[in-house]
This record gives structure tokens, C-alpha cells and sequence, in this order.
């Protein structure tokens, strides 16, 4: 399985899926023209990922830095959170970065932790 | 409307952002980046930029995805539209209108999702929008099913929206968002 690295565009994220150093990031704004058609390598990845290649004793890094994002990206955040909790990985970390001039970004954190609580994501300011 | 198309950002009436041409990814783009550095020279909060940019992604996402009139140009989308947004110093608002054709069978799939938001307050809208994102029950190839609710959920006010006839089967659809 190869890594993925895709650069940011002015609206796709920049995305690090790393499975060697066990790092995943999104980066930017995300609202590409097919959200669907764009996030699907991603979920496959990340399903494959967690079937095969997971390493239990490294910690699995997962960086949201998501500026704006459009409704379509709201939900792929979702399935990307119950991959991750359906595979029911032990040694996830999961960071919600946020403007802490931006209230919104911080209510999304709220929406995805309490739908998700046994994944325990960390709200960072940046 | 087959022809004309303007995209323009008035402050108290004055216009300080205007655009014409078609309607597609690109102009999207290139809207919303000038619509966020517009705001944020005039020192909008961080909140409100972001709502107004995302609610204008929605809005023309929406008009890409359902317009009656699309056609594709290298395999991207592009369509005739209106758009205008204004701004109110006195009351610190942006007003989001936009007007577009779509087929006559659409207005009552609008009008029911409307009807399903009305009443709901922040916390019902946000329990919806987790409710649907997890089931994915509106999910299809165009999109999630959601934007109604986001746009229902970052205006300040109910969506307007306005059908009137264009031609046989086709309507005029006008919607106002105020943010």
C-alpha cells in the first residue's frame, strides 16, 4: 500500500497519509467540485490501513486543520471517524485544530467528539 | 437569465464586488476567495467570514448540482446564475441572494426540506446534521443531502425562497439568505 500525499489546492486540503511514520493530516479548505469522488482513495486507504498494516505499538498520529469545509466534507469527517471506530484502533490520536477566534470550528470539535467519545479527540488551538 | 449573470457585493447599497460571466468551479473559487478578503479587509469577525463564505460554496454547489440549465465544459459544470450580496452596517448583515432555473419538480422537494427545519433551533439542527451524516440517508452522487440544513443553521433568519414560472416545466428559483 502506498503512502498518499496530495498538495492543497484553493479547495482540497492538503493530505498526508503516511503509514510509515503513522501520520495522517488534512490541511486547508475542502470543497472540492466531487467531494465524494475526492475523499474515496482516502476512506479506502484508511480501511486497508487499519485491516493491515497497523502497527500496535506506534501511535497513530491524525491532524484535522480544516479551515472551511462544505457540507459533503462534514459528512466524509463522520465516515472517516467511524472507520476509525469500527476498526476499533487502540492507538489513535486524534487533533481537532481550531482559530480560537472562530467559535464554529469549535463546535464542530463538539459535534464530532460527543458523537464519537470513545475516540477521545483533543481540541488544539492554532 | 439564459444570458446574463452577475455576482456582485454591495455595502448600504454601494457596490463594492462585482462579477459577470458563467457560473462554474472555477468562478466559484475565485468568488469566494475575493468574497473572504473582502470581508476580512473590512474586519468582518472570523465567525461571520466563515459563514458567509460557506454558505455561498453551498448556495452555488447547489445551483451546479441542480439547475435545470447545466452543461458541461471539459467535463465541468457550468450554468447561468445570479448572485448578489449585500451588506448592512446598521444591522451587521450580509444578505445572500441568489436566483437560478431548476426543473418544476424540484420546488417540492425544497419546500418539503425547508418545512423539515422550520422550528428547529441550533442544537435540534445540530443533532440533525450528525443524525444524517451518520446514516447517510440523503447521501448521493451530487452531494450529502445536508446543505439545507447548514444553510438553515448559519443564517440568522428563515431561507426565503421564491418559484415562479420561466417556462413550461421550468422555474425561476430565487433564494435569500440572510447571515
Amino acid at each position: 500500500m502506498d503512502n498518499i500525499l496530495l498538495e492543497q489546492s484553493d479547495n482540497s486540503p492538503k493530505v498526508i497519509m503516511d503509514k510509515d511514520r503513522a501520520f495522517i493530516e488534512f490541511k486547508g479548505k475542502s470543497y472540492p467540485e466531487n467531494t465524494f469522488a475526492f475523499y474515496r482513495p482516502i476512506t479506502e486507504w484508511l480501511k486497508h490501513y487499519f485491516k493491515y498494516c497497523n502497527d500496535k505499538n506506534k501511535s497513530i498520529i491524525m491532524n484535522f486543520k480544516l479551515t472551511y469545509f462544505n457540507s459533503a466534507t462534514t459528512q466524509i469527517i463522520f465516515e472517516i471517524l467511524d472507520i476509525i471506530e469500527d476498526a476499533e484502533v487502540n492507538n489513535m490520536e486524534i487533533y481537532w485544530f481550531y482559530d480560537k477566534e472562530n467559535s464554529n470550528a469549535f463546535e464542530d470539535y463538539e459535534d464530532y467528539s460527543e458523537e464519537f467519545p470513545e475516540l477521545n479527540m483533543k481540541a488544539v488551538v492554532y | 437569465m439564459d444570458r446574463d449573470v452577475k455576482i456582485c457585493i454591495k455595502i448600504d447599497g454601494i457596490i463594492i464586488y462585482e462579477f459577470s460571466g458563467r457560473v462554474n468551479e472555477k468562478i466559484m473559487i475565485s468568488s469566494a476567495n475575493n468574497i473572504e478578503r473582502l470581508l476580512m479587509e473590512k474586519g468582518a469577525k472570523k465567525e461571520k467570514v466563515q459563514n458567509v463564505f460557506e454558505l455561498f460554496i453551498e448556495t452555488v454547489q447547489n445551483i451546479l448540482n441542480y439547475s435545470y440549465n447545466v452543461k458541461l465544459n471539459s467535463n465541468k459544470k457550468e450554468v447561468f446564475c445570479n448572485f448578489s450580496l449585500l451588506y448592512s452596517t446598521r444591522d451587521d448583515i450580509y444578505i445572500l441572494e441568489s436566483c437560478n432555473l431548476i426543473e418544476e419538480a424540484q420546488k417540492e422537494v425544497i419546500e418539503f426540506k425547508l418545512k423539515s427545519l422550520e422550528n428547529l433551533d441550533d442544537k435540534a439542527l445540530r443533532r440533525l446534521i450528525r443524525k444524517k451524516s451518520r446514516s447517510r440517508e440523503d447521501r448521493h452522487d451530487r452531494g450529502a443531502g445536508l446543505g439545507y440544513i447548514m444553510m438553515t443553521r448559519k443564517s440568522s433568519l428563515p431561507i426565503s425562497v421564491y418559484f415562479t414560472p420561466y417556462r413550461e416545466g421550468i422555474l425561476k428559483y430565487k433564494q435569500k439568505l440572510v447571515i
